[in-house]
């Protein structure tokens, strides 16, 4: 096996001896021409190795014999095509040697399983402890980066580094933090938050102490944590409950009757550029525009089979933007002060507005929005009941 | 007898050689391995030659084929069916 692969390797001549083919032969070993194949006969012949095959001509012409070859095989002639297309072989070996030693870098980290942790902070760990795209993945040592990825995140529950191919694979499962029940554990009273009419009262835990169509003031105790049993003996709980009260609430909102806007100027600028592990190649010669222009990025990673490729394109669209100030319309001014307002009481939770009263007037380029609403919401607050006392 | 060096080992092989012919090795009729010779006379299918210094050995049988050669020896394989010494 050996033997014939080394002859296909270095190529092999088959030749017809016209003349005393045994002089022939008895020249060869004498000078120490390696042949196989040796045939007699009618058509006496023999293989030799194609590189050998000028050494033969010496030979024969002692031995009086003409030779013409028959046959060619192996590496040699099967590659002799390429001799006048040095370019691709050139390049053939070069893709072979880079692809050889790309193949031993890690072409691209990807992270599963992230909530909380960014996409940014993880790279941004990841590049400390050299886990990076173009690091050698020998000196990737997935148990020791785990450790040090677990170090940096603690509220990570487990986190698994995973080598496949030239691809890092991050898969990680971050905790649900415990919630502080500290508060549920004290004894507290439910005070209300604001001044108002009770309209309904549900008491989870704790003594009322106000009934419904009671009219309370902010800071007004509504459910008392201190508890009596028939026999006279206080117990201190955690009071909890929900007092819906009609309350009358003012929102106002100020809007200026001009605004600042920011108009495209219609003048575009597209700069482009390849990205090549942390190699940035400039396709584009237009130098980055200042202040005035907005970009807009798009970066395309190549994949192959699912896999990010270190090679990306980057496509930056910068669009010229002048500032100007506008004139708002009434309509328009009324219009985003309710909405400021909207906001308002969307911050309120369980805020519900039965009527209101709009009151606008303009002074000075302001319009100023007020709403007086009459609303139903949950003013109960529970505030804990101080019991530790120095003695 | 003293110790005999080893040019002059050498040296007695090759006479003994000489004088004595060549070195021949049969692996059954299949093949025959002869050494000490100087070249091949005759080469056909059915009989091989070979100079074998004063001797010519003589090969007869069917599809005989020389397998390798070197400038001093030679193998000989096919189905043999004789071998004749000619002096």
């Amino acid at each position: 096996m050996l033997v014939q692969f080394t002859r296909w390797f270095w190529g092999s001549v088959r030749f017809r001896i016209e003349g005393s083919a045994e002089r022939f032969f008895n020249h060869c070993a004498r000078c120490g021409i390696v042949l196989w194949g040796m045939q007699a006969g009618e058509t006496p012949g023999a293989w030799i190795r194609a590189g050998q095959y000028s050494q033969l001509l010496g030979c024969a012409r002692s031995a009086h014999c003409r030779l013409r070859v028959e046959e060619k095989r192996g590496l040699p002639f099967r590659t002799y095509w390429l001799r006048r297309r040095k370019g691709l072989v050139t390049g053939a070996v070069l893709g072979a040697v880079i692809l050889t030693i790309l193949s031993q870098q890690v072409w691209c980290v990807q992270a599963q399983g992230l909530e909380s942790i960014t996409q940014e902070e993880l790279q941004a760990a990841c590049r400390e402890i050299g886990l990076v795209p173009g690091a050698w993945r020998s000196s990737v040592d997935p148990l020791q980066a785990e450790q040090q990825l677990m170090l940096r995140f603690p509220h990570v529950t487990w986190l698994t580094v995973n080598t496949q191919g030239s691809a890092v694979y991050i898969e990680l499962s971050e905790g649900v933090e415990k919630p502080d029940m500290d508060t549920w554990k004290q004894p507290g009273n439910v005070k209300a938050a604001a001044s108002g009419q009770i309209v309904r009262l549900e008491v989870y835990a704790g003594t009322p102490v106000v009934n419904v169509g009671d009219a309370v003031t902010a800071d007004q105790l509504l459910i008392s944590g201190v508890m009596e049993d028939p026999y006279g003996n206080v117990s201190l709980r955690h009071a909890s409950g929900r007092v819906i009260a009609s309350t009358v609430r003012e929102f106002s909102a100020q809007i200026p009757m001009t605004e600042t806007i920011e108009e495209p100027s219609g003048q575009i600028i597209s700069r482009r550029s390849a990205s090549f592990f942390d190699l940035r190649l400039p396709l584009t010669l237009t130098e980055e525009p200042g202040e005035g222009w907005e970009k807009e990025s798009v970066r395309t990673v190549l994949r192959a089979n699912g896999v990010e490729l270190p090679v990306s394109w980057l496509e930056e669209t910068w669009r010229e933007v002048s500032v100007r100030e506008r004139l708002l319309t009434p309509e328009e001014a009324l219009e985003a002060a309710r909405a400021e307002v909207e906001r308002q009481k969307s911050a309120l939770k369980g805020l519900t507005v039965l009527n209101g009263k709009e009151s606008i007037s303009q002074e000075n380029g302001v319009l100023y929005y007020t709403l007086h609403a009459q609303c139903e919401e949950d003013i109960a607050v529970e505030t804990e009941i101080l019991v530790n006392s120095p003695n | 007898m003293g110790e005999q060096s080893g040019a002059q080992k050498g040296g007695l092989t090759l006479l003994h050689r000489a004088v004595s012919g060549p070195h021949i090795e049969l692996l059954g009729n299949r093949e025959a391995v002869v050494e000490g010779c100087q070249g091949i006379l005759e080469y056909d299918d059915g009989v091989v030659r070979v100079r074998a210094g004063r001797l010519v050995v003589r090969f007869t049988g069917r599809g005989l084929k020389i397998r390798c050669m070197t400038a001093d020896s030679l193998v000989v394989e096919g189905f043999l069916l004789g071998m004749e010494f000619m002096i």
